[in-house]
């Protein structure tokens, strides 16, 4: 028995929720009895002890740190420890020299990312942005209780606490928010925004034109204005991107090399391709191999690897 | 752990803010948590480290998390911390063994072969991907129902439904090796 009637019949089986004729039927099956003994083997299995005290006792004592030295607050970067890369350098020095500069003029931060990096940024009221590579946002924390306000280009993942009005400002519209969870991108000279949780409301540049989008919505606006509002994402909590997947539909296989080639910094030779073509694309941003072969199993051509930075790729 | 427990309703009205409270928040919670972040995961100083950053966190915000909320706080602030860790190593998760009643009367050989039969098991769970596997260690080693799974992750009954079905079926379809 391998075809079941739908995606959640196992769960439900597991739950005793199938009818009697469902089970039996079930019963009879290769599967069943070798779900039966695997799940006999999990029985066996039992979590890691759990030292409640030991843990208990060190988060009281960091509690008890962070009273005495308050400025330590600013330095639990722990949560952020992969900031191994030059832009990172760069932005943690920013962000210790930064207070000190901050009495006299009220500068703007950035946080720019490379190929292949990813960065997160915590705001002070605990909202958090992670950005994905090849991207760059500009704040500015001294006023954040006053304005919730990120600059952005390329792409981001935003989780917005509870609060006033945030806004993230783009070169082709801005997107105004209360408090909810959120996908920016503005590659590809247009802008792209998937909501999540909560509504989110998306401008225009100009502010002629304004779109309401709720949770599974997103919308897209070209340089000429709002485009199309379509249901995407519908069973996805967070954008592929955020978990080492690069993820796009419908867009033009030039789109799709461009991606590609930003991310693995490689370069394509065209033959006997419409790169206008449409086409939705998965691939892993982590191994430029299986990628390869993800990318153009996408659109059903081959290719040929002719040096670590240039690749030929055709149809027969 | 040697914490007495308040009864709910006077906890209910009490802030997170106070020691007791904030314990019994700890006592409640801590360890489940512990579990989730190590199915996520896979590494029980990482899961140690973020629970202790949610409880820190929680501590910070106690004035502003009601205790009714306390409990979802902590769980997304931990998956929250856990997303922004880009580097997640390949995940090897390792169990405490229940003893079988029966142990001491059966062959060595019988529990030679159980333990390697329970080592494939552990192999084949730590190779599901993170969202199968959450669910399924948490509803079956765990015995949180699909409802309680559900609120932690901030999904749909039906999603948790789905990636159970999917759990078990990648698991038949590695049972030929387990």
């Amino acid at each position: 028995m391998s075809n079941y009637p739908d995606d959640t019949f196992l769960a439900r089986w597991l739950n005793g929720e199938l009818t009697e004729e469902e089970r039996k039927e079930f019963e009879k099956s290769e599967d069943y009895r070798e779900l039966n003994r695997l799940l006999k083997g999990t029985e066996m299995l039992q979590s890691p002890s759990f030292e409640g005290k030991r843990v208990l006792s060190k988060i009281k004592q960091e509690r008890t740190r962070e009273i005495e030295t308050p400025e330590a607050k600013t330095r639990n970067l722990r949560p952020l420890f992969y900031l191994g890369t030059a832009a990172a350098v760069i932005a943690i020095l920013l962000y210790f020299f930064y207070p000190q500069q901050a009495n006299m003029v009220n500068k703007p931060m950035h946080l720019a990312t490379l190929s292949g990096e990813m960065e997160s940024k915590i705001f002070p009221d605990n909202s958090w942005i992670r950005l994905n590579e090849n991207s760059e946002i500009v704040f500015d924390e001294k006023s954040w209780s006053r304005e919730r306000k990120v600059g952005l280009e390329g792409e981001a993942y935003f989780e917005v606490e509870k609060g006033a009005e945030f806004r993230v400002e783009t070169s082709f519209g801005k997107v105004r928010v209360l408090g909810t969870r959120f996908n920016v991108s503005t590659r590809n000279n247009r802008l792209e925004v998937v909501c999540f949780e909560g509504s989110v409301e998306v401008n225009n540049s100009d502010e002629s034109q304004k779109q309401i989008l709720t949770a599974g919505e997103s919308l897209q606006i070209e340089e000429d204005g709002l485009k199309s509002l379509e249901a995407t994402y519908s069973e996805q909590a967070y954008p592929a991107w955020l978990e080492g997947i690069y993820s796009a539909q419908d867009i033009s296989i030039k789109e799709a090399l461009a991606a590609f080639e930003r991310i693995y910094g490689v370069e394509f030779e065209i033959e006997n391709l419409d790169v206008k073509e449409i086409v939705s694309i998965n691939f892993y941003k982590n191994d430029k191999e299986k990628a390869l072969v993800q990318l153009t199993g996408g659109f059903q051509a081959k290719y040929q690897v002719l040096s670590p930075k240039r690749i030929r790729i055709y149809r027969e | 752990m040697q914490v007495q427990l308040l009864p709910m309703e006077s906890v209910e009205s009490r802030s997170v803010c106070e020691d007791v409270v904030f314990d019994q928040i700890f006592q409640e919670h801590a360890e489940s948590l512990r579990n989730f972040c190590y199915y996520k995961s896979g590494s029980l100083l990482e899961a140690e480290d973020l629970v202790q950053e949610a409880y820190i966190r929680l501590w910070k915000n106690c004035a502003k998390v009601p205790f009714a909320k306390a409990k979802s706080f902590l769980y997304k602030v931990a998956q929250n911390l856990f997303l922004h860790k880009v580097e997640h190593q390949k995940v090897v998760l390792k169990f405490l063994r229940r003893q079988g009643k029966r142990q001491n009367i059966e062959s060595p050989e019988y529990l030679q072969e159980e333990k390697e039969f329970l080592d494939r098991l552990e192999q084949a769970i730590s190779s599901l991907s993170e969202k199968q596997r959450v669910v399924f260690l948490l509803n079956r080693i765990n015995g949180k129902s699909y409802k309680e799974i559900a609120e932690i992750l901030d999904i749909s009954v039906k999603s948790v439904e789905k990636r159970m079905h999917r759990a078990l079926l990648s698991l038949r379809k590695l049972s030929p090796q387990i």
